[in-house]
């Protein structure tokens, strides 16, 4: 079970949106870690055969996907950011459809399909129609045609997106429970998605895979050290200004603040163990969480 | 697979708006022929000059042309020249007042088809038609009868002064004269309102139909990006195979269905209530000029064959045009495009006349195209439009399919 990734590029016009990208997946879950932008969707929509890279190729037990086509995509499961549904279909008949252009046979998918509506926690709502569903059920139902044919590869794209905190951890759990015996990449740009579960992380920016590796290695691979001190409220602003601050807790004499810094920023400041959010807010900078402010 | 396409369509309110649509559009034809303004056979002028219409109306219609069937021979047609002779020298015919017209009208109801060819048989030019010529015909010639379809076409084909001679080459003049010539005389004449109404109302159902149509044709390959479910659907292991041909088979089935019911439907009721007689008439005892030698059972099957290799061709290029464009709105546009191009195509430049009769609306209305002179030349022979039409748009049809299939199994999910 290998998918080698070799050179993979995609331009659109004259913008690359992702760059010669390599790496290679085992079974294992693997955290594209990046922010709006980065390329992340990009590259699993090349990875899903969605789209045809412009050079380099991507290759299961060595054998080209696209060559592959339909025994490729056998193999697959996925779950785009931002899918819709047949309005007028039940999740069961939803499901049921999923499951024939996967070619799983009616019995067996029938089977599945009540035993994935009970592990995403839908079985009472089989009947209930895809346009009444919320958000958080919706990624529920995602995430169970995405595991129909029980897929060698679930790529699964900000399957957390726009969901409340009890459904992402929730969702988290499962996403860990499904991963036995499969390649699992999950991108997000939410640091704790992936921060327990992964088990390799990949850091992408620009296009290109800038850092991979354990979240360990991902955490000792930043050159900066994390510093917790104490300031007055009137040096907040410089010490922001001055730092890469990766948290700011308000407290009644001032604020607390986790800065990022090579050197101690400050008498008194202590220096503290990284974590993942740390390294990302060293990687992406400013950018960093743009979108809604998670990091 | 595809009762799953067919689920999409028919699960949505438009789905089911569409067919209600549909189902109107086949009451309606079927209203047209039995009851409506526009109906030709069930309108029936009694002894009193009053207008029955209804069963009624068919039956007594029905008795009245039993009178007259047979051959089209010598002694019918000096017969209905007679009996119009007689009938015109009655008072009632004579009188100034409208009723009593009419009531002469209803004694000529059984011989009037008869009466109508003598009309067309004994205008003085191919283009003149006088309702009151065959009240000035005495004595009638069988022979002169129907020799002088032919002679008057080749006055006219001939006549410098009318747009007949330059239209047509000279292979053309002798193509629809060997085709006037080769239609087979005597004809035989029976009660055939049925078969007349079918032909004459029959266009509403293809017509309407594929529009009403295009509306769910549309939506089966551009739904899946109108509801963001193209990349779960294109990332499955048939959803560019086998998903997309249950998609171009559920288009084509959902064409198939509504079209043949709704023919159908049409068709039996109308021949239930006006009668299925007359099946084997020619279609000159109502289209004089016409350069199709069938008859009216073989027009309404031509039709409506026709009428559903246009429905197919359209319906399919709606798919390929949502298929490309990834849009209903674009895609369900075209047909009335299609269909009302001939429209401003008619009557400008020669050329682009001809072109708009051989234009997929055609296929739609043919039975107006059997009365029609719409022929063209290729490779120097002669074709009329269904001799190239039905060919041209099958054979477009079949490559579509297999383009339709091709540019959605290919389709980038970017």
């Amino acid at each position: 079970m290998e998918l080698t990734i070799s050179d993979l590029t995609k331009d659109f016009g004259s913008f690359r949106a992702v760059d010669q990208v390599t790496f290679t997946m085992h079974s294992g879950v693997y955290g594209l870690l990046g922010v709006n932008g980065a390329g992340k969707t990009t590259l699993m929509r090349m990875l899903t055969t969605l789209i045809r890279p412009t050079g380099g190729e991507i290759r299961w037990d060595g054998q080209d996907v696209f060559r592959m086509d339909s025994a490729y995509r056998k193999l697959l499961g996925y779950l785009p950011q931002d899918f819709g549904c047949y309005p007028d279909f039940s999740i069961y008949d939803y499901l049921m459809y999923i499951a024939s252009i996967k070619g799983i046979r009616p019995a067996a998918a029938k089977q599945r399909a009540l035993r994935l509506l009970k592990q995403v926690g839908l079985s009472q709502a089989g009947h209930k129609k895809m346009k009444t569903l919320s958000g958080g059920m919706k990624r529920r139902v995602g995430i169970a045609q995405a595991m129909l044919n029980d897929p060698k590869i679930l790529i699964l794209d900000e399957p957390t997106a726009g969901l409340d905190p009890n459904e992402r951890i929730r969702f988290r759990n499962l996403i860990s429970e499904l991963s036995e015996d499969r390649i699992v990449l999950l991108s997000t740009h939410i640091v704790s998605d992936i921060e327990y579960i992964a088990s390799e992380i990949l850091l992408m920016k620009d296009g290109r895979i800038t850092l991979s590796g354990t979240a360990e290695e991902v955490i000792a691979s930043m050159p900066e050290r994390v510093w917790l001190f104490s300031v007055p409220r009137e040096q907040v602003d410089r010490y922001l200004a001055a730092y890469r601050v990766s948290n700011l807790k308000t407290t009644p004499a001032g604020a607390t603040l986790r800065i990022l810094s090579a050197e101690c920023p400050a008498i008194g400041a202590v220096e503290t163990a990284a974590t993942l959010e740390d390294v990302f807010l060293h990687y992406f900078g400013e950018s960093a969480g743009d979108s809604d402010g998670t990091v | 697979m595809v009762r799953y396409e067919l689920k999409k369509i028919f699960g949505s309110f438009g789905g089911k708006v569409t067919l209600v649509l549909y189902a109107a559009v086949v009451v309606l034809s079927c209203w047209l022929a039995a009851a409506g303004d526009l109906n030709v056979g069930s309108e029936w002028v009694n002894e009193q000059g009053s207008r029955e219409t209804g069963p009624a109306a068919v039956k007594k219609m029905q008795a009245a042309r039993a009178e007259w069937t047979g051959w089209l021979n010598q002694d019918m047609l000096t017969r209905a020249v007679q009996e119009n002779a007689r009938i015109n020298a009655t008072p009632q015919a004579q009188s100034n007042d409208v009723r009593q017209n009419d009531i002469a009208f209803g004694w000529k109801q059984g011989f009037d088809p008869i009466r109508e060819l003598i009309n067309r048989s004994y205008s003085p030019a191919f283009r003149y038609y006088d309702y009151y010529t065959a009240d000035g015909i005495t004595a009638i010639d069988e022979h002169t009868f129907y020799s002088n379809r032919v002679k008057l076409v080749r006055e006219w084909l001939n006549d410098k002064s009318d747009a007949g001679e330059s239209t047509f080459t000279q292979q053309e003049k002798d193509y629809i004269i060997s085709q006037y010539e080769s239609l087979q005389t005597p004809f035989y004449m029976e009660y055939h309102d049925g078969w007349y109404q079918l032909l004459e109302k029959g266009n509403f159902i293809p017509m309407l139909g594929v529009l009403i149509l295009s509306f769910v044709l549309s939506g089966i390959f551009s739904g899946e990006f109108k509801w963001k479910a193209d990349a779960i659907y294109f990332s499955t292991t048939y959803g560019r195979t086998k998903g997309t041909s249950a998609k171009i088979k559920a288009g084509l089935l959902l064409i198939t269905l509504l079209y043949w019911v709704g023919i159908l439907a049409y068709s039996l009721f109308t021949l239930t209530y006006l009668g299925f007689g007359g099946g084997n008439t020619v279609i000159q005892v109502r289209l004089w000029k016409s350069l199709y030698n069938i008859t009216m059972r073989q027009a309404w099957v031509l039709a409506v064959s026709c009428g559903y290799l246009g429905n197919l061709f359209l319906g399919i290029l709606t798919m390929l045009i949502s298929a490309k464009t990834k849009s209903a709105a674009v895609a369900v546009s075209m047909p009335f495009v299609v269909i009302f191009i001939p429209a401003f195509l008619q009557g400008t430049v020669d050329v682009l006349s001809t072109l708009a009769s051989f234009m997929p609306s055609t296929l739609l209305e043919f039975y107006q195209h059997l009365s029609t002179f719409d022929l063209v030349t290729v490779f120097g022979k002669v074709f009329r439009v269904a001799d190239l039409c039905i060919p041209l748009y099958g054979l477009l049809t079949l490559i579509l399919i297999p383009i339709l299939y091709r540019e959605y199994r290919t389709k980038q999910i970017v």
